[in-house]
């Protein structure tokens, strides 16, 4: 049993006696220690800092923060105390004035692996993944055998849509932790995403050696398929999955997107109405009912299945432009014109819209308002078109830049 | 007693579990298609690129076919063009050419080829029929990646190659073009067929991207480039001057002001019912065109307008191949078109002045997306006088043959059986092994080249043997045929108008068109189905204004009219 009797003048002394009896177990003698260090004399910005730990360490995160506050107003330029307010702030879900300062400690202590890590780390889960990228990458280039910086490293770029990069970046984290079935998984989406769908496979096949009921890795698998053109392996896949995991709401939206691939339409919209049933906000699975119905003839059931995926997201630019499709067919073109409307300003940059649009305006008998939209259409399209040429010229790196045009929406339309 | 629609009509009205549309559905159809290409003779597997992996877009499109009686006799004869390969050394003179085949009138079919003179090789596309120079004799011209023939028919069973002498080469540049589809049409009225003449890219293969340079990639299989970045190319007008040459008059006739590019299929028809012919191109990747005769030698693309340059949806299609006729008896030619697999065909119905409705979805066209489809074909199948629809289909890419994807390179046909009631049902798994024999299939044609009174059907493939698919009926159903002659319009009648009214059915319409389908060449008679009745009244409006009636015209037959001599 440690002492608490043993004297302490200063700050740091109570604050290294604190630590010793909290080490030993002696958590209310550690506490009346820490609370003597709080009010000694002879505070430095390490004291201070080391008493902030302390009560951070004891979930005392306003203690913890009011010293790590002093600890920088003693010395701005202490980087720990900086880092450790950004953790601290983040934790009580203060971002900003988190990130702020674990911007602070990253720049002053540059070559710090930990600090350059956290910031990025930090941003990247404050949905910045364009500031997350940079400080991931000098976090990696500082210490390149930390997984979990490349896996986060590669889930920035990832969101990015530096795709390439990111499977890089995967393909380090998985070598340095091989049995992350998780890491695997993200490893294997962003390889199918990047048309590398059997390599994807492969690498899901790797966790489901390990265990077969990975539904995560199923649901790759079945992914990498559809993106193959091979429906038949992705409906067995999904089915698969299935199986295992029967309230797998995403499994049966999957399931139905490759039975419409397969123009099984009253089979497709059993399942996403399964995947509905299961999860009522999944936008998507309304979003494909609807064109289901739309491909039956059914208008009514598209406009019904429009409204509801744009009440799941609300940012649905794909589905209030099908509601405005379905609105034009059945006659009431001032609605549709709103929601065509709604859907250019979600998304300015398709020109089905305005090519809808003008359509709807000739109707009306609205001559120049029709011509305006067509040729906002036409300019989007050759916009388009001059970019593809652009691409084409620079050696098309891009990739898949020359696939020829499919009409009918799939699961690659998302929710914005 | 009750027709069996009445019947079906009162039975519905008292028994209302069944819908009219389960019960129209599920009539028999009474007709099988039979592939008896190889029985018939032939069995020349058309060339075009590499079997297994393509370099250029070029080596995908494939070619056209033409039914057309070359010899008069009536009896439909068979013109094939094909293709060729960029790495092939074929020995000299065992080059692919395009084949031209003689009707024997037993089935079967001689292939006349060299005697007739047409035995050329090169990237042939499309081929269009018409008698340009009037002088009673159907012509040929065929489209190439590089100068185009126009076989003029010297009327005792050869043709010579005037594209040159008549300004058709299309070479106009110097440069190769690749050209596509094409139509013989009396645009201007004067009496001699002129021509327009689709175009796809302007191709190069000193600079054109090759797969791997992207990597070009569809569905993670690295393929040909194109459309979409790569630089279109533009159609062409051609006036016929009247004395056996063409100007070119494209850019007078306000053709190069088309709103899209990657011209495929031509198809013409007077779609806005006002007397001249206008032309509708399906354009891959970009919105197709409709050009509206202004009917003072120039043209406007109303594509947008009208509604018929974009899907349901207002997006950009890949538009392959196109066909005309009235679906709803109501004096109105409505469109069907072919696109990429993913997509639907799509449905165009025509309100009339300028409008037009995609009724794709509506009539249950909206059921098949995973068929890529070339040939499109309105056909009277089963002669109830309501007119189907054919769609030939293929996959573009050699290289889905490794996997297990869509429907596969080789595809099926699909036949929409029409019901009647505005919709159609997809009835090809039980229309026939013909039907369902999965090919590479291209352009297609129709024509009755049994003379048994229901249409048959021709396809070219891609690196196969063709396919002739004889429709056996056992429907017993009435037919007729109009064989136009023209003397004040041009001789083949082309853009005239026919009004077919059955006895005691509805009264229906098409016209006399040159071109059409996927780059392909359908019988120039038009062909009516009369369901039961026994006689019909014709009504044919010239394109010189000219109208002719006949009164109470026997089923079955084949019936010449001829301009200004009826009665």
């Amino acid at each position: 049993m440690v002492s608490a009797a043993v004297p302490a003048e200063t700050q740091a002394d109570w604050a290294a006696r604190a630590e010793q009896l909290l080490r030993a177990g002696q958590k209310s003698e550690g506490v009346s220690a820490l609370a003597r260090a709080s009010a000694a004399p002879g505070a430095t910005a390490a004291s201070e800092d080391r008493v902030g730990f302390l009560y951070a360490v004891l979930q005392n995160n306003t203690e913890a923060i009011a010293h790590f506050r002093k600890s920088t107003a003693l010395d701005a330029k202490y980087a720990p105390a900086h880092f450790h307010l950004g953790v601290a702030l983040w934790n009580d879900g203060e971002r900003t004035a988190a990130l702020n300062a674990l911007q602070a400690a990253a720049t002053l202590d540059s070559q710090n692996f930990q600090y350059r890590y956290r910031l990025g780390a930090a941003f990247l889960r404050n949905n910045d993944a364009e500031q997350a990228v940079p400080q991931l990458e000098k976090a990696v280039a500082l210490n390149a055998s930390d997984a979990a910086a490349w896996a986060d490293l590669g889930q920035a770029l990832q969101t990015k849509g530096d795709l390439a990069r990111a499977v890089d970046a995967y393909a380090k984290a998985v070598t340095l932790k091989p049995g992350d079935a998780s890491l695997r998984n993200n490893y294997a989406f962003v390889l199918i995403e990047t048309r590398q769908a059997d390599r994807g496979i492969e690498e899901s096949n790797q966790v489901l050696a390990k265990n077969p009921r990975d539904t995560s890795a199923l649901m790759n698998i079945g992914y990498a398929h559809l993106k193959k053109g091979d429906f038949d392996a992705a409906e067995k896949t999904y089915r698969a999955l299935l199986a295992i995991d029967p309230k797998s709401a995403a499994g049966h939206y999957d399931l139905g997107i490759a039975l419409k691939s397969k123009d099984q339409l009253d089979a497709a919209k059993a399942e996403f109405r399964e995947a509905i049933r299961l999860d009522a906000s999944l936008a998507q699975a309304h979003y494909s009912l609807g064109i289901a119905d739309w491909q039956m003839g059914d208008f009514a059931g598209l406009a019904e299945e429009m409204r509801a995926a744009i009440k799941a997201a609300p940012g649905y630019a794909e589905a209030h432009y099908m509601l405005g499709i379905a609105l034009k067919q059945n006659g009431d073109l001032d609605g549709a014109l709103g929601e065509l409307r709604e859907a250019i300003r979600l998304d300015a940059s398709s020109p089905g819209p305005y090519n809808t649009i003008g359509q709807i305006l000739r109707q009306k008998g609205d001559k120049a308002g029709s011509a305006e939209a067509f040729a906002t259409g036409a300019r989007l399209k050759r916009e388009k078109e001059s970019v593809l040429a652009n691409t084409l010229e620079q050696g098309m790196r891009g990739g898949e830049v020359m696939k020829p045009i499919t009409q009918m929406p799939n699961q690659e339309t998302q929710p914005r | 007693m009750p027709s069996r629609r009445s019947f079906i009509k009162s039975l519905c009205a008292t028994v209302p579990v069944f819908s009219l549309d389960q019960l129209l559905a599920g009539t028999p159809l009474g007709v099988q298609f039979v592939n008896v290409a190889r029985e018939a003779g032939l069995r020349t597997k058309t060339i075009f690129g590499a079997e297994a992996r393509n370099k250029y877009l070029l080596e995908t499109t494939g070619c056209g076919v033409a039914f057309i009686d070359y010899d008069d006799d009536g009896w439909l004869d068979l013109f094939f063009v094909n293709g060729t390969r960029f790495e092939a050394n074929f020995p000299k003179g065992s080059e692919p050419v395009s084949r031209l085949y003689k009707n024997n009138r037993d089935g079967t079919f001689t292939d006349v080829t060299v005697k007739a003179g047409v035995a050329r090789t090169g990237w042939g596309q499309g081929v269009c029929a018409g008698d340009y120079d009037n002088d009673g004799h159907t012509d040929l011209f065929v489209t190439y990646w590089g100068d185009c023939a126009l076989w003029h028919n010297n009327g005792d069973g050869t043709f010579t190659d005037v594209a040159a002498k008549a300004g058709v080469t299309t070479r106009t540049t110097g440069l190769k073009r690749w050209n596509t589809g094409c139509a013989f049409l009396d645009y201007d009225r004067d009496g001699h067929l002129d021509l327009y003449v689709a175009n796809y890219i302007d191709f190069d293969p000193k600079t054109a991207p090759l797969p791997e340079s992207g990597p070009c990639l569809y569905e993670g299989l690295v393929v040909a480039c194109g459309p979409p970045g790569l630089q279109g190319g533009k159609d062409i007008l051609f006036h016929n001057n009247g004395n056996g040459t063409f100007t070119d008059v494209s850019e007078k006739a306000g053709i190069l002001k088309k709103q899209g590019t990657y011209g495929l299929g031509v198809l013409v028809g007077d779609f806005d019912d006002d007397g001249w012919p206008d032309i509708y191109v399906a354009d891959d990747s970009a919105p197709s065109a409709l050009f509206k005769n202004n009917h003072d030698g120039t043209f406007t693309d109303v594509g947008l307008e009208w509604g018929v340059a974009f899907g349901a949806d207002g997006k950009t299609q890949a538009g392959m191949g196109v066909s005309a006729i009235d679906l709803y008896g109501r004096g109105h030619l409505d469109i069907v078109k072919t696109n990429f697999a993913g997509d639907t065909s799509s449905l165009y119905r025509n309100q009339g002045g300028g409008n037009f409705e995609d009724v794709t979805f509506q009539a249950g066209l909206g059921r098949n997306t995973r068929f890529l489809g070339w040939g499109a074909c309105f056909l009277d199948f089963d002669n109830d006088g309501r007119p189907d629809i054919l769609t030939c289909n293929g996959h573009v890419y050699p290289e889905v043959r490794e996997k297990a994807s869509e429907s596969g390179y080789r595809e099926r046909k699909v036949l929409y059986h029409n019901l009647g009631n505005g919709k159609f049902e997809d009835v090809s798994l039980e229309a026939g092994p013909g039907i369902l024999e999965p090919v590479a299939g291209r352009g297609c044609a129709l024509g009755d080249f049994d003379n048994d009174g229901d249409l048959d059907v021709v396809v070219n493939c891609v690196n196969e043997e063709p396919q002739l698919l004889r429709c056996d009926s056992t429907l017993k159903h009435n037919w007729l045929k109009v064989k136009t002659v023209g003397t004040k319009s041009n001789r083949s009648g082309i853009g005239a108008r026919i009004f077919c009214t059955p006895e005691g059915e509805h009264r229906q319409m098409d016209e006399v068109r040159s071109g059409g389908s996927y780059i392909s060449q359908s019988d120039l008679r038009v062909h009516f189905g009369l369901k039961n009745a026994a006689k019909a009244d014709l009504e044919i409006h010239w394109p010189s204004g000219i109208v002719d009636k006949v009164a109470g015209v026997k089923a079955n037959q084949v019936v010449t009219v001829v301009e200004g001599k009826v009665g």
